[in-house]
């Protein structure tokens, strides 16, 4: 089983708890088969609500370090309230998405940070497929929606969502060239002010980045 | 059949939550993220959570259907015909027949993004401005300020259609957008009807438009300027009969809500162990 860390131990603007993260994260990593013995650091941002909502992993020093904004996590009926189910999907998805970075044909992998909102998307999107098939309930409506806003909205698209969808076993060569199918049949104006890295992926102020002590 | 029917008794099934607006105007979240550097807050699919502020965005657009239908439906009924005119409770009738589209049209978005009923709360402030005694004020406060800010929404939603290559989601937010602009411009021709005759009615009900569109101002949700999450949108405002000058002021209301919550976050951080 994963040893978790959670920072913070005590959230003050909402009702959330560290052992409970900590549990869920355990008996996530638990039923995914995520490697024991690597060691996960959770850290959640919980002055961000709704719908401001992102993530990052990485690993630093052969440990998981995780970052969520505390969004992921809230009720989205219930202000400032823990929400279990979306708890799980986040950090199943991450966990995921760790244990990959600790797989062969996975080297080289940008930093999470680093990541295009494309590869970033194909990635999430692989992971959910995988989380489905595990019995956890990842909304297919939902992710096919992030994926097309990602990609496109078209039968290319489309196409390449199903195979991510039902794919176990695949590279990051494999999703990069989903990248490239996706990015030739996408005929969408590209933005001009391309988004630097903290502000694409997480919401996530400088200061507040985990250091690799 | 009860006549002025209070927000506690409005029909929904388990799937719907009430939130209450003072919960979000007093989370402790809204002094931090005041200091925080997130970059824009304009809805755009290359900005950070594009998905889940869309998706939250459109659920609201969804349960302001419902109660727009609910609110013209309750106008039709609540007053007798020596209080207003025939014509302005069939205006309504019309209105109900177009919220009800909307809603169906709005369920089927949601669907879309991948959203399902009931999943965000339900703030039910555009119901409770529906409440007002005086028929006039429900023009200003639903028609012109509440349906006023639903042509703003659906303005900088079809615009998130185009940029992100979405055509199902522009053609019907184009489509709501074109209805919305003939609510407005019924509130801004009753009014002036109504009203022809009694100044002091009239001014009484525009400022109970300037109260709600300062409500729906709040911190700078609605403006003119790139941070603004909503945009004003001029030109459909004009076709809705607003003035040059009303919507100056309105953007002027804009950036006064805007500079009233910096300040209150500014004081509130000025304050020891804040």
């Amino acid at each position: 089983m994963a040893r978790v860390r959670v920072v913070p131990e005590t959230f003050t603007m909402v009702a959330y708890d560290s052992g409970t993260i900590a549990g869920l994260t355990e008996e996530v990593a638990a039923r995914i088969g995520f490697p024991d013995g690597v060691e996960v650091s959770i850290e959640v941002d919980e002055g961000l609500p709704l719908p401001l909502t992102g993530s990052i992993a990485d690993l630093v020093d052969g440990r998981g370090e995780l970052w969520f904004s505390g969004g992921n996590f809230e009720h989205p009926q219930h202000r400032g309230q823990f929400d279990e189910a979306s708890a799980r999907i986040w950090i199943g998805r991450d966990l995921l998405r760790l244990a990959d970075r600790l797989s062969s044909g996975w080297e080289g992998v940008p930093a999470d940070e680093d990541l295009t909102d494309q590869q970033r998307a194909v990635w999430d999107l692989f992971a959910d497929g995988r989380l489905a098939r595990l019995g956890f309930e990842v909304r297919e409506s939902l992710r096919r929606y992030h994926f097309r806003l990602a990609h496109g909205f078209n039968d290319v698209v489309d196409t390449v969502f199903e195979r991510l969808w039902r794919s176990d076993l695949l590279t990051w060569a494999d999703l990069e060239a989903c990248c490239a199918e996706t990015a030739a049949a996408d005929t969408r104006e590209k933005p001009k002010d391309r988004q630097k890295p903290k502000d694409r992926q997480g919401l996530r102020p400088t200061s507040l980045r985990p250091t690799s002590a | 059949m009860k006549k002025m029917l209070p927000v506690e008794e409005l029909a929904r099934d388990s799937r719907f939550v009430r939130n209450r607006i003072e919960d979000a105007v007093f989370d402790p979240r809204n002094a931090v993220l005041g200091q925080r550097d997130l970059g824009s807050a304009r809805l755009d699919p290359h900005r950070p959570a594009a998905a889940d502020r869309a998706r939250q965005l459109m659920h609201g657009i969804f349960v302001g259907e419902i109660q727009a239908l609910e609110g013209a439906g309750r106008t039709t009924f609540d007053f007798d015909d020596d209080e207003v005119p025939f014509h302005l409770k069939l205006d309504m009738a019309r209105q109900c027949w177009d919220e009800s589209r909307h809603v169906e049209i709005s369920v089927k978005l949601s669907e879309w993004m991948g959203t399902e009923i009931g999943e965000f709360g339900e703030a039910t402030f555009l119901y409770e401005a529906a409440c007002a005694d005086d028929a006039v004020m429900r023009l200003t406060g639903v028609n012109r300020a509440l349906e006023g800010l639903a042509i703003d929404v659906f303005n900088t939603m079809k615009e998130f259609g185009e940029i992100s290559g979405d055509p199902v989601l522009r053609f019907c937010e184009d489509w709501m957008l074109a209805d919305e602009v003939t609510h407005v411009k019924m509130g801004s021709d009753w009014l002036r009807r109504l009203t022809a005759d009694d100044p002091d009615r009239r001014e009484r009900a525009l400022e109970f438009q300037r109260t709600v569109d300062k409500l729906f101002s709040l911190g700078g949700f609605r403006g003119e300027g790139d941070d603004s999450p909503i945009h004003l949108a001029r030109r459909f405002r004009q076709l809705a009969g607003f003035t040059t000058e009303e919507i100056d002021e309105l953007a002027e209301v804009a950036a006064e809500a805007q500079t009233e919550v910096e300040q209150m976050i500014e004081a509130a951080h000025a304050q020891p162990n804040a």
